[in-house]
Parts: structure tokens; sequence; C-alpha cells
């Protein structure tokens, strides 16, 4: 089960969510009162997530967030259970520390792809915290992040000249490859055969990978064959 | 001189270097909030821009906020702000598009994209955009959300909105540097700068004001309250996200002190909060509809609100106490329901929000109105002495005299008149419901003794020997006639003849009331008679439209000494407190000496009965009958 601690009006909620149609995957608790979050302790700690909006009170006293630090200290800032701590004034792009914590991550944001984490955590049962920081864009986001990296190592090169494959051998070429596929048509290995021995231009090699991203970003997925 | 920037990662630096840039490098980080890249942008670009080169690949999120933070940047970049901007990328127009929501950048002009290959070639052909073409090409065209919006937090950077509009107003720009650190932080934040520059009236001014100046001391006065020796309570649980330091700006020379705790009710607050509520003597209170930091929108009856519960505490210690709301609200049932006297505060004024931000002109216009509402609170700071006495009589009013109960009752009258006035002719009739009261201690005080020496009445007063007993003492006498009240000038002095003409067969009001003060009290600040005077005058004035073409003093002249002997036979007054009281009145103007003869004073203001003198004489009445009741309980 996943609990969400947030005060914010429900009115304002069901603009992004309808709780209630996921009720049997999360749990929302407004602010609350120190002597009610010692009764819930127990079920807390058996939690898949927690996501927790930053500035929550006391239900007993505004002026104190004790409840907000107890979360923290049972979650064991993510080591023990997934956390994520977001806010309003938070950026969109969320600040992780390791894969099970998220320190900051926007309010607005959150919202607008909870819908698409609690139905991934139905469907999976596993708690991807990179799905509810980039919901169904999750895709493009991903092969954004591993096309960038790849494109910056090959972006100061002499554009019409074959490379050395060392320079994009690496993980993010890996994942690359293999959210493209099987589109795609080839392997991470192929790729690294064909830089080597048919020595593409650095400026070919760029345009490709590009499609790839494109393709990703119109589409969610990659629609091209390597080379096309 | 102007300089092309090159910002990105390190392995960029080469670039700038063959193309003869400026290279700043983008730290490295997972996330920048807003207050770090704009923190980036100032220190990044020291100098003139030519042109700025953002490397997409480095940190493609950083690089298009900060294309955004330039081009918002109108007042803190000046011109700079409309600088090209190359966003150097192999990423396609679509991609980027999709990066972040400043991704919408990009299709605004004066925004050129370019591979490394293309950059030299393209450097050559920028163009940047015109401040006159500011709000067409670029600003029309984007949108910035708000951080979080308004139904999810009603507070935080809407709350530093407010203030900085207000400070905006006050200061005549936000190229001021505020000495307050939340609104410094909050001018950081994109949509802050988005929302200046909406709500400029002057784009253009913005702009060409240039870089940030330090104007902290430049204040429009006419947008200010002259407030020295006040003190002032500002109850906001976001007093100190910008409004204390505005409200100082505004409130000049004045104390304030703040309770910013989060409550729902009066209840909740701490001890000392509590005891500054009670005990404290402000001359305002500024005090926020909202207090508990929650969302209160959901809140139907007004009168719960959590601060209209903290308004009902202020009052009920003392009525005559002036309330200011502060609210979000613009909604019409909560601000009547404020202005209600069941509610009882005295004036309102509507925080702005990013959402409803108004224009410069009308925000300076709600400013002058405050001030105005302020200045008023500040003047009727009297009619906590009102209440005082109220609440003086209050147990006094329980026990079965009848004459303390009519007091008492009078009072009321007053109090209601004077908290209600707000016209010329509502303050005359609040003061002359005030005068009832002394019409009334003269009426249980005084008597008029025809038979203790015939031919004489002699004013007497009721004297207190013990809890329920009392005397009549001797006061003033007069000779009585009752066949002629003018008697011919050859048989009394010039000053006599003129003080029987006035006098009649009664004693006058003055002679009354000095006898009540002066020896009755025993009173030696015989100035206290002059202020009886002026009271009196202004009574006269407003009931029998006193004019002084024709008032009988206007061309009476009579020698400081006959005026003295005049009133020697007064025996309230010794001889010597009698000199000390003419001289008095002659430096409050009451009265004229010339030559060693004395004229009534045709001073005009006396005669001419504004709701400002009104007012004033309230205060001197108020003040009187304070004295009155110090001494009299004891």
């Amino acid at each position: 089960m996943i609990y969400l601690f947030d005060d914010s009006p429900e009115e304002s909620r069901r603009k992004y969510i309808d709780l209630d149609t996921y009720r049997d995957v999360i749990i929302l608790f407004g602010s609350i009162t120190t002597s009610k979050l010692d009764e819930i302790r127990e079920q807390l700690l058996e939690a898949s997530c927690i996501l927790i909006h930053r500035s929550l009170r006391d239900a007993d006293n505004p002026n104190r967030n004790d409840v907000f630090e107890s979360i923290l200290d049972i979650s064991n800032m993510g080591d023990s259970i997934p956390l994520v701590v977001f806010s309003g004034e938070d950026s969109e792009e969320a600040v992780f520390d390791g894969d099970t914590y998220i320190q900051s991550f926007n309010k607005t944001c959150l919202y607008e792809n909870l819908a698409f984490f609690l139905s991934s955590f139905a469907a999976s049962r596993v708690i991807d915290l990179k799905t509810l920081v980039h919901g169904e864009r999750i895709q493009s986001r991903l092969a954004l992040n591993e096309g960038v990296v790849i494109l910056k190592k090959l972006r100061l090169l002499n554009p019409n000249e074959p490379f050395d494959a060392t320079i994009i051998e690496g993980q993010d070429l890996h994942s690359l490859v293999q959210r493209a596929s099987p589109t795609l048509g080839c392997s991470y290995s192929d790729i690294i055969t064909e830089v080597k021995t048919e020595r593409i231009s650095a400026s070919e090699f760029i345009r490709r990978i590009r499609s790839i991203i494109d393709s990703f970003s119109a589409y969610g997925k990659n629609i091209y064959r390597w080379g096309s | 001189m102007e300089r092309t920037y090159i910002v990105g990662d390190l392995d960029i630096k080469v670039l700038s270097s063959s193309l003869g840039a400026e290279f700043v490098q983008i730290p490295s980080k997972q996330s920048f909030s807003s207050s770090e890249i704009h923190n980036f942008m100032v220190s990044a670009f020291p100098l003139e821009i030519k042109c700025v080169v953002l490397d997409v690949e480095s940190n493609p999120s950083f690089c298009l906020d900060l294309a955004m933070h330039i081009r918002l940047s109108l007042c803190d970049l000046g011109i700079n702000a409309l600088c090209p901007i190359v966003l150097l990328t192999n990423l396609g127009i679509k991609t980027l598009l999709s990066v972040n929501s400043n991704s919408q950048i990009v299709l605004t002009d004066a925004i050129y994209v370019s591979s490394i290959p293309e950059l030299r070639d393209r450097l050559n052909g920028l163009v940047r955009l015109r401040i006159e073409d500011y709000h067409r090409v670029f600003l029309s065209k984007i949108s910035i959300n708000p951080p979080s919006v308004s139904e999810f937090d009603n507070h935080g950077l809407a709350n530093e909105w407010g203030a900085s509009a207000l400070y905006r107003a006050v200061t005549g720009s936000f190229h001021g540097v505020p000495d307050c650190e939340a609104l410094r932080e909050a001018r950081k934040q994109l949509y802050f700068k988005y929302v200046i520059t909406r709500s400029s009236d002057d784009i253009q001014s913005l702009a060409l004001q240039g870089k940030q100046v330090v104007l902290k001391d430049y204040i429009q006065d006419h947008l200010t309250v002259p407030a020295h020796g006040r003190h002032v309570l500002l109850i906001d649980d976001m007093a100190n996200r910008g409004w204390s330091y505005v409200l100082g700006l505004i409130l000049r020379g004045a104390k304030i002190d703040i309770i910013e705790e989060k409550v729902r009710d009066y209840n909740d607050y701490s001890p000392t909060a509590k005891q500054m509520i009670q005990e404290g003597e402000y001359d305002l209170y500024i005090l926020d509809l909202r207090l508990s930091g929650m969302d209160e929108d959901a809140v139907t009856d007004p009168m719960s609100f959590s601060g209209m519960k903290v308004l009902k505490e202020i009052k009920k210690v003392n009525r005559g106490r002036q309330v200011i709301m502060f609210t979000a609200s613009n909604k019409a049932w909560n601000l009547k329901a404020l202005m209600h006297p069941s509610a009882g505060a005295n004036g309102y004024y509507i925080k702005e929000s990013p959402l409803s931000s108004f224009s410069e002109t009308v925000t300076r216009k709600n400013l002058s109105a405050f001030c105005k509402e302020v200045e008023t609170c500040f003047q009727r700071g009297y009619l906590k002495q009102f209440f005082d006495i109220n609440m003086e009589l209050y147990p006094l009013s329980k026990k079965k005299d009848k004459s303390i109960q009519e007091l008492y009752s009078q009072m009321n009258i007053a109090f209601d008149c004077a908290d209600r006035a707000i016209t010329k002719e509502q303050f005359k009739y609040a003061f002359i419901s005030l005068f009832q009261v002394f019409e009334l201690l003269i009426k249980n005080l005084t008597q008029d003794n025809r038979d203790k020496e015939p031919g004489k009445i002699i004013l007497q007063l009721k004297s207190r020997l013990a809890e329920n007993e009392f005397e009549w003492q001797d006061a003033i006498a007069i000779h009585q006639d009752s066949s002629s009240r003018i008697k011919s000038k050859s048989e009394l002095s010039p000053s006599r003849s003129i003080l029987m003409r006035y006098r009649g067969e009664k004693f006058a009001v003055h002679e009354r009331l000095s006898a009540i003060y002066l020896q009755l009290l025993k009173e030696e600040d015989k100035g206290l008679l002059c202020l009886l005077w002026e009271i009196i005058e202004m009574r006269n004035t407003i009931i029998h439209g006193f004019d002084p073409r024709k008032s009988p003093y206007s061309k009476a002249a009579v020698r400081k000494s006959e005026f003295y002997e005049t009133y020697k036979h007064l025996t309230v007054f010794e001889e010597a407190s009698l000199k000390a009281i003419i001289d008095e009145m002659i430096d409050k103007e009451m009265i004229r000496m010339n030559n060693d003869r004395l004229t009534q004073s045709s001073y005009p203001y006396r005669f001419h009965c504004s709701a400002a003198k009104s007012r004033i004489g309230i205060q001197l009445a108020l003040y009187c009958l304070c004295y009155f009741f110090n001494v009299y309980k004891n």
C-alpha cells in the first residue's frame, strides 16, 4: 500500500486524480496528530511507498511538524521504505538520493503523474519512482536522458570523420538500444561493430541517435530501424 | 563592451576559446531551484551581453530554464535580457519542445538552434529582441504556471507577491533591493518575474532602468503614513515573509510588534502572544484573516475564519481598538462580514496574489486607500479612552444609583455615535452626545441654592463625605436680580455688565464645570479649565451656530485688570491661579492681549466645526472625563 500525506483540499486534487479509484493501492491522510501517527505506525512500517508534502504540519499544532519528521524516520530516509518528499515550490526535476528516495519533487508534476504511477504499481506491485517522476512519458524521458549522454560525447568530434567506438561504448547506449528494440532491428554489439568496421562518421551517428530520441518524443516509442 | 557567453560543461570550454567567447561552466547538480538559476544568471553575465550560447547537451533542463530566466529578468539584466540566445544542440525541435515546461521559449523570437559545426556562421546572423516587440513576440506566447496552484497553497509565494506588490508601490519600482530576505528570494522565482512583467504598466521603463540599483531608501512619501511614536501590532502567520518589512516602510517611524504563530483559534496562541493581545496598548492592529497556515477556503461561515476569532478577542478587551484586516479573499460576503458591527473591523486591505494581481496603477490606489484607513484608525485612537471609561462605569452602573446608570447609558450612546461617525455631521452628533455626559455631571453634582442667602444665588457642589453620604458645599455666588438682567453701564463696570448680560440668572456651564473640577476635585492644573472652555465653545458653535461676527465678545475689549476683577468673586479661584488661567488662555489664543486689553480671540477655527475639530473636541472631552472619573471614583 502507498501512503500519501498531504493536507491540500480534496477539490484541488480531483483536478488531477480521483484517489477513490485507486483506494486499493493508496491511502490518503491530511494533516494528522502525533497520536494518530502512533496508531498507524505499525501499518505504515509495511508501506510500499510514502509520499509526503514538505510543509505538512501537525493537526494539533500548526506550528510544529513532528509528524513529518517522524514519517521520515519511519521510512529511514527511503532506505526502509521508498520515500518521496514534494512541494509546490520544488523544481520539476526530481532530486534523487539513490533509487528509493526523492528529496524534492514538484507537487503539480507529482499529481499529474500519480495516476500512471498507481496504475503501474497496481499492475506490477513494484515501486519505480522514475514512473512517478516521468509519468506516461517515462520512455521518452529515459530515451532523452540516455541519448543526450551519447550526443554529448560526439558533439565536439569532427563531424565528417569516423570516430573511435570506445567513445560511445557504455550503459547509456546499451539502454537506449534496448529501449528502441525490437523496431531498431539491431543489438548494441551490432552497432559497436558497425562503428568499428564501417567507420560511420560522427554526424551520421548523431543523426541516427537523434532519430531515435525524436521518435520517442513524438510517439513514446521508437519507430525507426537503425540506419534508416 | 558586449561579450558572447557560452554556458555548458567543461568540455565545451575549448569551443569558447576558438570563438573568442566567455565560458561559463554549469554547476554539477541534479536539479536547480529557481533561486539557484537566478543567482547563476546574475553572476554569469557581468558584462553587457551580445549573445548567450547554451549547450543543451550539458543539461537540457537547466539550459531551457536559464533561457527563460534571462528573458524574464528585465529588472535584473535590463536590456541584456533581450539578447539573442542560441541553443547549442543536436536534438530535434520536437524533442527540445518536450524537455520541460520552459521549452516553450523555443517558439519565441530571438531564440536560435544550432549544432556546433554551424555555430560560427550562426553567430553572425543573430538579431536581438526589441523592447517594443517584447510583449507581442515573447510575453504573449508564453505561460508560466505558479509554482503551486492557488487551490493547493494559499500561502508561500502568494504572500511574497502581495508584499512585493506593495513594495513596488511604495518605492516606485521593482528595481530597489528590499532589505528583506523573503522578498529578495521570492523575486528570484521565475513565476515572480513573469508576473512582474505581465503586471508592469511600462515594460520599456522596466528594461531601460537597467540592472538592479540599490534604492533601499527611496520611498514615495505620499504613499506612506507618518507614524512616529505609533505602536502597531501585526498578527499574521506570514509576517516575516515580507509583510512586516513593507509595513515598516509604509508606516514611517512606527514600532511594529509581530505575532507570527499559526493558529486556528485564539486559544491556540502561546501565553506571550495572548499577553500582547490582552494587555498591549497599540494604536493599530493589523490582522490577517487566515492564520492557520492551512487552507481555509472550505470555511463557509466568515465568522469561523481563524482571524475573525482573534478579532473578536481583540475587540473584547476594548471596542475602541482599531483593527485593519488583511485578507487574500475578495469574496464580497467575507468582506461584508469583516465590516459588520458584530465583527468590528475598522477597515480591510486585500492582499494581491499572483493569480489576481493588479496593474501598478491599481496597486498604488489600493495602497493610497490603505494609508487613508491607517490615518483614520490613528485618529480614532481616542475611542479606546471612551471604552476604558465605559469599563470603569460598568460595575458602578450595576449599583442602584440612577445618576451613574444614566451616565453609563449616555456614555454608551456617545461611544456608538463616535464609533460609527464618518461624516462631519456624524462627528458633531457624536460630540454633542458626549457633551451630554458633562451636562449629566452638572445635573447630578450641582444645584442652585436661592434660599440660603436672600438676594443671592449660590452654586453648590455635591461633595461626598463617605460611601453614601454627601453634603452640599458652596462654590460661587451671584446677586439675584429678577427685574432686569442688564444694568446700565453707570451702575456696573463694563466687565460686569457684559457678564450679567451673558449670564442672566443662572450660572454658565463653564462656571459649573470649573467649580466641579477646581473646587470639588481640587484640580491644581488650571489649564484644564481652558480645555473645558474650548469644549463648551465647540458645543455652542454646533448647537447655536455661533457666528463670530455677532459674538458679544468680538467687539468687547476688556482690560486685563477688569477681567481679573470680574472673576475674582468666584470663590473657586485663587488669585494666583486665575492669573495662570488667563495666561494660558492667551497662549491658546482663546483670548487676546492687546495693550493690556483682553479681547475674545477671532481665531477662526473655533467657530467652524469640521469633522476633524469635532474629533478633537471629543478627545478633549474624553480627557476631561477621564480625569473626572479617575479622581471621583476615589
